[in-house]
């Protein structure tokens, strides 16, 4: 009891101080007194139970179910409904001015032109997709399932986790053949390799070199791709809810998953991305957890958990 | 609250007047016990509506109770061939009832109309059982005077629960002399709630088929056992005066 | 030269029958009555949930069904069902209503439920608060929606049985259930429903427990005719002791019965002859307890000649009574189609969960309750929509649809829902079963105070249509 309250006292965030101002030019390090490595081994321990939804991953697969819900809402609101293919005449009306102002069957056609060419332009896509940080493939296989979706890359440096994921993909014959797992880290993708979509999920507060990471991410999305992220802010509530709750008192997440002074805030990659011109933040949410219940997004990514979606633009 | 008539003698009263129309005939039935309208009236007014559909359901669920209801049989001396009756042989009912309705000097005909009652059908019942008293008198072989009265009332109640002929019973009771009120209570009383609450439903019984029915296996059939000692005779020993 | 013996027979074995197919599907639903039917529908009409594979497997013929729409019978069969406007919407949504046989269906405007012991009712009115259609006709309705989408991956097989269901590994969270067929086919399915009535062997292989208990009851049904024409469109419901007897508009003369009362009541009333049922059902929701009562014994000592004069007497004399005014009663009955009545035992059941791993239950395998109060059949149909919604949005979601985390949402969504329905109903059932008058003159009293209440009574209303 006495060694658990020692560690929890070391934890408590001091408020003040920051990480430092992060840029894409300077490449720092951190000293962390957890490692890689250390890391590495602390999920392939949990390799066995990844996949049991009761189990101690059970978090995971309700985030999961967001997840997916952040990731469809944001492709099919990035679709654009006219674009320089469009033949002349197919041209969906776009508005530049506020839908409530004309007369409700108007504005009622409008919105269902719209809707019917999104729908159309939705189902015609083809993703490519790379899942960093793929873990025992819960969200390549959520992704892998959707019509929309063309193949997906599942990476993770814990082997025993990819066995696992390899092993749970063969399991459902419509997506064996559209997964492929690598025992790979991002930096060794080949350059060149470019995708619609690259995930991110729960993986920046687990690397040495978090700016750097997603920016090597970014380089690999097409134009018109999109990037989606979460992770944890550094603070209070995080602390409170991710670790205090979730690892010590409720149990509901393995001890050792997470640590403090890996969390990242929402701000700082918020500035990070005000400074890139080739991408925009599309959407930035806040996730909360209730248990018994799952996974809420609203709008307040400050504190706690977050999901941003950023799109690259030229 | 109609006031329309559902059947020809009725006199619909509703209400306060009803409980004045109670009191008033209570009175009346202390002070005048001759006249037999308090009496009646008195009767009609106590047969709460629950009694008498609980009486009119019992004749209802039997078969020969749903037959009298079918067909009204009414008694009257035209209904009753009372001829007929004087020549059936001695130990039927039917002569029985006969010799009875000579002994007492009374006739079918005496029997007032049903006014108060509200229900057609219920008014049907008590009228029956109005009508049928003369032959529980002559089941049970008591006499007409108040203490016989009182004893056949006494079974009465026993048997069909009328309120009225409940008070009756308990209240009359007091106008005896201690004699009589003792000969009452050991003699007659017994007979009269233990056969009362034993026998069949007397409602239910076609008197008017039983006539050439021998007493004794009348009797049998019913569940009554045989009757009590003649109260007349019982009066005679003790030289007791005749009150009626 | 055994050995060679047998090759030589195998081999000739083999190439003389033909090889069992074993058939792969999305969903796999067992049972084609209104609850299954409707989701073989409905998942096909769902615009994300149509491209999932879908096999119905009935034991039955569907011939019956198929050539309801071609030539339907003369006269109204006994199995009818009363429709909320809740499911009629739905049902409009998935696109089937069109098909229903519109002459064969009577909404009605107006329920009156009255005690059998004291004669205190109360009276509900509102357009189209349901409608009465034959189960066969939903089916029927359902099946030509299923025909005119035409989808190659939807598979019906009719006419088989399942003869066994089991998991194609010994690693149950990982297995996918291969249903046995009939005709040596199996069927392996990425999600089991059991829209198989109330012994489900679905919900039996999934190890669901489901609690309830029989009401010692049975409901006699019946296909009437009445002396004329009822233009007031009313549903009927007297509360006898003994249960409920129902009588429920189909168009013009036509009417049908649901008669709910004790088990040995019921095999007498099935037996009867046609003039002596008619004659008591019309008692029955007229007449007093004690004359009933009176009958039954009547009935049962076959005195029949007895108890249709006395009938004939008792009715006119009672209707003839100040205090009773006809025209509060449903019209009187004529005649019952011959071979009409039937009866079932009534009992009320809910599943401890509609849903377990690459299994899910809907309709009476899930939940059975007193008919009443017009609802079993209605359920099912929420059941459906509940399920084509949550495996709709798990698609969405890129999950399989057999994992419990997209089928969860439906059984939270439906479970309470139905535990609250099938609680009023039993409890309605409870309440009138008793005659000791105390709690009667309540009961009567409740009724009345809650009939002179307009706002509750809309209240009562949207709960019993379902809007």
């Amino acid at each position: 009891m006495l060694k658990l309250s020692k560690s929890l006292v070391s934890q408590i965030p001091k408020v003040q101080g920051t990480l430092g101002k992060v840029t894409f030019s300077s490449s720092y390090t951190r000293q962390y007194s957890v490692s890689a490595d250390e890391e590495t081994k602390h999920f392939n321990h949990l390799a066995a139970s990844w996949w049991d939804i009761n189990g101690p991953q059970r978090i995971l697969h309700k985030m999961n179910l967001v997840r997916m819900d952040f990731i469809q809402q944001n492709i099919t609101n990035s679709i654009s409904l006219n674009d320089k293919s469009t033949p002349q005449g197919e041209e969906v009306y776009v508005p530049g001015y506020n839908l409530n102002l004309l007369p409700k069957e108007i504005s009622e056609q409008i919105l269902s032109d719209q809707k019917e060419k999104r729908t159309k332009e939705y189902e015609k896509l083809q993703l490519r997709c790379l899942d960093i940080g793929c873990g025992g493939g819960i969200l390549s296989e959520s992704l892998a399932r959707l019509p929309i979706v063309k193949s997906v890359n599942g990476l993770d440096l814990a082997s025993e986790v990819v066995e696992i994921a390899r092993k749970h993909k063969d399991l459902d014959p419509i997506i064996k053949n559209k997964i492929t797992y690598e025992l790979k880290a991002l930096e060794s993708v080949n350059k060149d390799e470019m995708y619609d979509v690259v995930t991110m999920f729960e993986i920046l507060e687990h690397v040495d070199q978090p700016g750097e990471f997603l920016k090597e991410g970014l380089s690999h999305l097409k134009k018109d791709g999109l990037l989606f992220l979460s992770t944890i802010n550094k603070d209070f509530v995080s602390w409170f809810t991710t670790i205090f709750m979730g690892e010590y008192m409720l149990g509901i997440v393995p001890v050792g998953t997470h640590h403090l002074e890996k969390y990242i805030d929402y701000k700082t990659l918020d500035n990070l991305m005000g400074q890139q011109k080739r991408f925009e933040v599309l959407s930035a949410k806040g996730g909360s957890y209730f248990p018994c219940y799952g996974w809420y997004l609203h709008s307040h990514p400050e504190f706690g958990n977050y999901f941003m979606a950023i799109k690259r633009i030229e | 609250m109609s006031l329309l008539k559902n059947y020809p003698t009725h006199i619909p009263i509703k209400g306060i007047d009803r409980l004045i129309m109670g009191a008033a005939c209570f009175f009346g039935a202390t002070l005048h016990p001759e006249n037999n309208n308090y009496i009646t009236g008195i009767g009609e007014i106590t047969a709460f509506e629950p009694v008498l559909t609980r009486i009119r359901d019992s004749m209802l669920s039997n078969k020969v109770g749903r037959q009298i209801l079918r067909e009204r049989p009414r008694i009257t001396s035209k209904t009753l061939d009372l001829d007929y009756l004087k020549s059936l042989p001695p130990d039927t009912f039917g002569n029985t009832y006969y010799k009875w309705l000579q002994r007492e000097k009374v006739s079918p005909d005496t029997r007032v109309p049903v006014h108060y009652i509200d229900d057609e059908e219920l008014a049907y019942v008590f009228q029956r059982y109005r009508e049928c008293h003369d032959f529980h008198h002559a089941i049970s072989g008591l006499p007409i005077v108040l203490e016989g009265e009182i004893a056949v009332k006494a079974f009465e109640f026993a048997n069909f629960g009328l309120p009225f002929a409940g008070a009756g019973a308990v209240i009359s009771p007091f106008k005896l002399t201690q004699k009589q009120r003792t000969r009452l209570f050991d003699v007659y009383y017994p007979w009269c709630f233990s056969n009362g609450l034993n026998c069949k439903g007397l409602i239910n019984i076609y008197w008017e088929q039983q006539m050439e029915k021998k007493i004794d296996e009348l009797r049998r059939e019913l569940g009554i056992e045989s009757p009590p000692p003649d109260m007349r005779t019982l009066r005679k020993m003790d030289g007791a005066k005749k009150i009626t | 030269m055994l050995r060679f013996s047998i090759q030589r027979s195998t081999r000739y074995f083999s190439t003389s029958i033909p090889r069992q197919q074993q058939h792969l599907t999305d969903v796999a639903i067992i049972g084609a009555g209104p609850a299954g039917l409707s989701l073989a529908a409905a998942l096909k009409a769902n615009p994300t949930t149509k491209s999932l594979s879908v096999g119905l497997i009935e034991g039955s013929s569907l011939d019956p069904v198929k050539n309801f729409s071609q030539s339907p019978p003369e006269n109204f069969t006994n199995r009818v069902s009363s429709i909320t406007a809740q499911s009629v919407d739905y049902l409009e949504h998935i696109g089937a209503w069109k098909f229903i046989d519109q002459a064969r269906i009577e909404p009605f405007d107006n329920i009156v439920a009255y005690d059998g012991l004291s004669n205190s009712r109360i009276e509900f009115d509102n357009m189209e608060m349901g409608t009465m259609c034959e189960n066969i006709n939903l089916q029927s309705c359902l099946l030509q929606r299923i025909e005119e989408l035409n989808d190659p991956t939807l598979k019906i097989w009719d006419s088989t049985k399942v003869t066994n269901i089991a998991n194609d590994t010994d690693d149950a969270a990982n297995g996918w259930p291969v249903i046995q067929l009939s005709n040596g086919d199996s069927v392996k399915t990425r999600l089991l429903v059991g829209a198989d009535g109330f012994n489900s062997p679905v919900r039996k292989f999934a190890a669901i427990e489901s609690r309830g208990w029989a009401y010692d009851r049975f409901g006699v049904v019946a296909s009437l005719k009445l002396k004329y024409e009822d233009y007031r469109s009313i549903a009927w419901q007297r509360f006898l002791p003994t249960g409920p007897v129902a009588l429920l508009p189909l168009p013009e003369k036509n009417a049908t019965m649901v008669w709910s009362t004790t088990p040995e009541l019921s095999k007498l009333l099935v037996g009867l002859p046609e003039d002596v049922f008619i004659a008591l059902a019309n008692c029955a929701f007229v007449l007093p307890q004690v004359d009933l009562n009176y009958y039954y014994t009547l009935a049962q000592n076959e005195e029949y000649d007895e108890l249709l004069s006395d009938i004939k007497w008792r009715f006119e004399n009672y209707t003839s009574k100040p205090t009773i005014d006809i025209e509060d009663f449903p019209i009187a009955l004529e005649s019952v189609i011959p071979q009409s009545r039937a009866r079932f035992p009534l009992k009320l059941s809910h599943a401890d969960s509609y849903v377990s791993n690459r299994v899910a239950l809907v309709g009476d395998a899930a939940h059975t309750t007193h008919p009443l109060a017009g609802q079993g059949l209605n359920m099912g149909q929420g059941d459906v929509k509940s399920l084509v919604e949550s495996l709709e949005l798990a698609m969405k979601r890129g999950l399989d649809i057999g994992n419990l985390l997209a089928l969860e949402p439906y059984w939270a969504q439906r479970w309470p829902e139905n535990h609250v329905l099938l609680g009023v109903v039993d409890k309605l059932h409870k309440l009138y079963s008793i005659d000791w008058s105390p709690v009667v003159a309540v009961r009567s009293w409740g009724l009345d105070v809650v009939n002179s209440l307009p706002m509750l009574k809309d209240f009562m209303m949207k709960q019993v249509s379902g809007k």
